[in-house]
């Protein structure tokens, strides 16, 4: 079964404690380390909530980063890290309340997943896989 | 800064190639395919509540060769290797020590009639364990360590031989080739410039050489997996051992923060040792028997191993302070945590209230619910290795 969450993160910890917490509201998820795998994942899974955790990653990373949040714009997109990094993706269509600084509040992630997974935008537009691969490609300028 | 950028993401890939070896692929997933995982988890739960069993090792007993996992803790005190076994965890141990005798016909003969342990190498007969205690009380003087300051000794040439030899007694090679075995690892020193990197590869590679299947688990961490798991392994995990304090904030049964302080027992002993003229060794068999820190000293060795029992609390709660306070590393936690005491060093009675006391006057960024002491300190970071093995297992 394809999973609804992916989360981004470079950070092994970071990453492991979101999804255990996710795990624990009773939401399967796929942890990637790197931005490709994250791609790769998203086109594989359609999931509906992205969540990019920034902390520690290269500028270079961010940009694609933010590429990437151009492309699912029909799914959930969920950016964690420093307030001066997570700041700037509110100019990527990403809404404040889903740009949360640090301290990592793994409560408050899960929250703000299932709130995103029950509205009506992820919830009603699953994303078509051939139209989010074009997409993600162009965004991370694979062709 | 290229060269910098070039050797960082150098890092990254060797870590996520590791990573992925370790795990098992590029992505990882929590879906069906982690169900024989959880199992292996829940087995582990259940062996956390189990009681544990402890033995000293006699002289002149086999080592069992292990069917199952096995925790193994090699400390700057004792060595303790753990199983479990039907209705409860078993725990034999050593004391990590020896003591030389030049090698004669005659010593070989009172070696043996005695029945010490001991081996042989080159010009010298190596006492080990219990035994290097009793020849060093009989002489007067202090015995040697194969450890110091929680990692292996770069003052004994043959340290890592001794801990094989030390080994060895307590259990033989698996009945099932590649046994996980999960070692106890300190973490990187706060006040020195020692690494573990050392340490544990070289440990790696013995326990590996033995037929086992190596991991490695902090031992703060071990000792949050021996006792928290009604807490969802969220706390705080300390070890006060002979060499070092090993601390570690655990949430989720993540380690969040790993540290240690290359202050505790031995410390302790050689400090009041120096204080009062007399050997560390028979200071630490004064404390172990007799120190009561709820009572009043009533000569200058109590009074001087309450002085430093205060101070290693004292330097360790600052420590914890002032590495909690200086890192972003700490998820926002809702509950207030506890905190676990465990280790040799934190056995006299006393000392839970005596850190209490200490834990009042420092202010933490996260709330604590508590402090416990372990069900079985000493054996404690066994046991939580034993449950980390127990979880790779299958």
């Amino acid at each position: 079964m394809p999973s609804q969450v992916i989360i981004f993160s470079t950070d092994s910890l970071r990453g492991g404690i979101i999804q255990e917490v996710l795990k624990r509201s009773g939401l399967e998820s796929l942890l990637a380390g790197r931005v490709l795998e994250a791609g790769q994942a998203i086109v594989d899974n359609a999931p509906r909530v992205v969540i990019f955790d920034t902390k520690g990653i290269f500028p270079d990373e961010i940009n694609l980063l933010k590429n990437l949040c151009h492309a699912l714009r029909d799914t959930g997109v969920l950016v964690l890290g420093d307030r001066s990094i997570v700041d700037t993706f509110s100019g990527e269509g990403i809404q404040n309340g889903l740009c949360l600084s640090d301290p990592l509040d793994p409560d408050l992630i899960a929250s703000k997943v299932k709130q995103m997974i029950l509205s009506p935008k992820t919830k009603e537009k699953p994303l078509q896989r051939d139209d989010l691969e074009s997409d993600l490609k162009q965004f991370l300028k694979l062709d | 800064m290229a060269d910098e950028r070039d050797f960082l993401s150098e890092q990254r890939e060797r870590f996520e190639t590791f990573k992925g070896q370790a795990l098992g692929g590029d992505t990882q997933s929590t879906g069906e395919s982690d169900e024989k995982a959880d199992e292996q988890i829940e087995k582990a739960k259940e062996a956390s509540e189990k009681p544990v069993m402890a033995e000293e090792k006699e002289i002149g007993e086999g080592a069992e060769s292990p069917k199952g996992p096995v925790g193994l803790d090699i400390g700057t005190s004792h060595i303790v290797a753990a199983q479990e076994k039907g209705t409860h965890i078993h725990a034999v141990k050593q004391l990590n020590a020896f003591f030389t005798v030049p090698k004669s016909k005659f010593s070989r003969s009172i070696l043996n009639k005695n029945q010490v342990m001991y081996y042989e190498r080159e010009n010298s007969f190596y006492v080990i364990g219990y035994s290097a205690e009793s020849f060093a009380n009989m002489f007067n003087m202090n015995n040697r360590k194969p450890i110091k300051g929680g990692l292996l000794s770069s003052d004994e040439e043959e340290g890592l031989s001794v801990i094989q030899a030390i080994v060895n007694t307590l259990i033989g090679k698996p009945r099932n080739f590649g046994e996980p075995l999960c070692f106890v690892i300190p973490g990187e020193p706060f006040d020195g410039r020692d690494s573990v990197v050392y340490h544990e590869s070289v440990i790696n590679r013995f326990v590996g050489g033995m037929g086992y299947s190596p991991i490695s688990i902090n031992e703060g961490m071990a000792v949050v997996m021996s006792e928290l798991s009604a807490d969802d392994y969220t706390g705080i995990g300390i070890s006060m051992g002979g060499g070092m304090c090993n601390v570690c904030l655990s949430y989720l049964s993540f380690p969040v923060i790993t540290y240690s302080i290359q202050t505790a027992g031995d410390y302790v002993d050689s400090m009041t040792g120096r204080a009062v003229g007399e050997p560390a060794t028979k200071i630490k068999g004064i404390k172990e028997q007799e120190l009561d820190l709820t009572k009043e000293p009533k000569d200058r060795i109590m009074t001087a191993l309450h002085i430093f029992y205060e101070e290693l609390i004292f330097r360790l709660l600052q420590s914890l302070q002032r590495v909690l306070t200086s890192t972003d590393k700490i998820p926002k936690i809702s509950n207030p945590i506890p905190i676990i005491l465990s280790g040799g060093t934190a056995t006299p009675n006393g000392c839970k209230e005596s850190f209490e006391k200490v834990l009042r006057s420092i202010k933490l960024p996260v709330e604590i619910s508590g402090v416990r002491l372990a069900g079985d300190p000493l054996n404690a970071p066994a046991k939580g290795a034993l449950i980390m093995a127990m979880t790779e297992a299958g």
